[in-house]
């Protein structure tokens, strides 16, 4: 009983990180989704406990977590972007029009 | 089963793509059949003579004129390297080394569609103080899964050992043994604040807890994409890998032995007849690769690369091996001195499947030439080892010993009995020259020994009887 309650918070992440994974392939936004969705599987894996048992395959869940880090990066990609477009916008905005040479002054 | 006739490396047997061997001084690399299109596309694309050419590989030449193999296997001649070490002997500085070139190989790989099967710390060896990738067969074409296979070796080899050495760095030792620190494991160990580091709170702390729980009945389809995707998530991975390493540079540290020099009671008048005897026994002997026990900051051996003599420096203490190996990078020595960070009295035995796969510092210390100079007081005063013992051990890692001679009344050996009990006229007895050359008369001749030094000190030359 006291081994299943310590696994529990593993099955919720796991599941969780699945289903929105699999989500994730089929939304629309991604970066809005994927980084609200990305930020649950990182809060539902800081509660899983560090336990490891014998006959348990280390590899599978490295595999896995790559799925996770690849919509990570992605929404690195998506924020880098919005990032260089928001600098872009500002530095247009900021951008003084040269003088103009029949001005009188 | 290989069919082959040469005998395997005894390390080299788990890959079912080749394996290693050696044959009238030369390293062979067989390669099975199966693995040979990876070797041919790691040639052909030009990703073997760019990481040759930049000092990241082990250069490696088809031949024709080696040991005969089985049918279909093709045969490589590899570079053989001086030495052979262990990255439990390595200095921080070397397994951060070790860990960015691992990273290096991996980035340029992807971009010539090859990637690490493997990320082991035995991938990686020191020719002098450049890290150098040795293992070919690592090297694989890029398929269509998109996760990097070596990625939790990675971060078990190299990127946990790490964050433990800078986190807990008077606690932490690398452990012995073929698997790194399991994550779970670092994860534990490391303080709560390393959660705020972003490269370890994923690569470690969050990737050790995606490790436990997952059996095999519940292994997930592995994620396919396209070869391109596929290199472009490993590219990013192994660029988030590098922010992680960046986090843990190491920092300069100090002890009672880094200013060592600086602060000892001894003069310069001293020290240059000390040199001159180390420079003479080299030049009678012509010694090409000396072992330099209890090297301090280094000032022998890096004496010994400007002579032309190879060496490997060996010191156990934290912040002088981490001042050596950082002055053995200056051009000057970095082909030459080796750096490794091993306890004398402790060193790194044979490991591995039967005792036989890594072998023991003193089985992989190939030299003719071995100095323990300023050494034996901290043996036989701290560490109680006889003088007979020290020299067995001396006589079994070379013919040549120059040993440094340190009589009790020596202000620095006092200075160890003073920190000891029960000091008895025995024990002082065990200490003595009269001792000290019975120990040594069994195994060694002695043709020159240095006129007496500050303190009493001696230099012994010793041959070792054959």
């Amino acid at each position: 009983m006291l081994v299943r309650a310590a696994r529990l918070p593993w099955h919720f992440s796991q599941a969780a990180l699945r289903r929105i994974l699999n989500m994730t392939r089929h939304s629309t936004s991604r970066l809005s989704i994927g980084t609200g969705r990305a930020a649950l599987c990182l809060i539902a894996l800081a509660m899983v406990p560090v336990t490891a048992s014998a006959y348990i395959d280390p590899g599978t869940g490295s595999l896995l977590f790559q799925s996770l880090l690849g919509v990570l990066f992605g929404v690195g990609v998506g924020f880098r972007k919005l990032k260089d477009w928001c600098l872009h916008l500002w530095s247009r905005i900021v951008r003084r029009p040269p003088p103009d040479p029949r001005d009188p002054e | 089963v290989s069919g082959l006739e040469v005998v395997r490396h005894a390390a080299s047997f788990r890959d079912p793509a080749g394996f290693v061997f050696e044959q009238d001084g030369r390293l062979f690399r067989a390669v099975h059949p199966d693995a040979i299109a990876d070797v041919e596309t790691l040639f052909a694309s030009g990703l073997h003579d760019e990481l040759v050419r930049d000092g990241l590989l082990v250069p490696h030449r088809r031949v024709d004129d080696g040991p005969a193999l089985a049918v279909g296997w093709l045969l490589l001649e590899a570079e053989r390297l001086p030495l052979i070490s262990y990255a439990c002997e390595w200095t921080d500085a070397q397994l951060m080394a070790a860990s960015a070139l691992t990273l290096q190989v991996q980035r340029r790989a992807l971009k010539h569609g090859l990637t690490l099967k493997d990320a082991s710390s035995f991938n990686v060896q020191f020719r002098g103080a450049c890290a150098i990738f040795i293992d070919l067969l690592s090297l694989t074409r890029l398929g269509p899964a998109r996760a990097w296979p070596a990625y939790r070796q990675f971060c078990e080899h190299f990127l946990a050992p790490l964050a433990l050495r800078k986190h807990l760095p008077t606690a932490f030792t690398l452990p012995l043994g073929l698997d790194g620190v399991a994550l779970p494991a670092a994860s534990r160990l490391l303080p709560a604040q390393t959660w705020l580091s972003p490269g370890l709170a994923l690569h470690v702390h969050l990737h050790a807890r995606a490790m436990t729980g997952t059996s095999e009945r519940r292994r997930p389809a592995a994620g396919t994409a396209s070869t391109k995707a596929a290199a472009e998530f490993q590219d990013r991975l192994a660029a988030s890998l590098e922010q992680a390493l960046a986090g843990l540079r190491p920092k300069p540290r100090r002890s009672a032995w880094s200013d060592y020099r600086q602060t000892n009671v001894y003069s310069e008048s001293s020290a240059a007849t000390k040199m001159r005897f180390v420079r003479d026994v080299v030049d009678q002997t012509g010694a090409r690769r000396a072992l330099d026990l209890g090297a301090n900051d280094g000032h022998y051996a890096r004496a010994l690369v400007d002579m032309g003599v190879a060496c490997t420096a060996v010191e156990v203490d934290a912040a002088c091996s981490e001042q050596l190996y950082a002055s053995s990078v200056d051009p000057r020595y970095a082909a030459l001195l080796n750096t490794l960070r091993v306890d004398l009295t402790n060193p790194t035995p044979a490991h591995g499947w039967a005792h036989s796969e890594r072998a023991s510092f003193a089985e992989r210390s190939h030299c003719d030439l071995v100095l323990a100079l300023a050494l034996l007081h901290h043996l036989s005063i701290t560490h109680q080892v006889p003088f007979d013992r020290i020299a067995a051990y001396l006589a079994q890692l070379a013919p040549t010993a120059v040993v440094e001679f340190v009589p009790t009344a020596d202000p620095m050996a006092q200075r160890l009995l003073a920190a000891r009990e029960g000091v008895t006229d025995a024990f002082l007895e065990s200490l003595s020259a009269r001792s000290f050359e019975e120990a040594f008369a069994p195994l060694f001749d002695c043709p020159g020994r240095s006129e007496a030094l500050e303190g009493g000190r001696v230099l012994y030359h010793f041959q070792r009887r054959h």
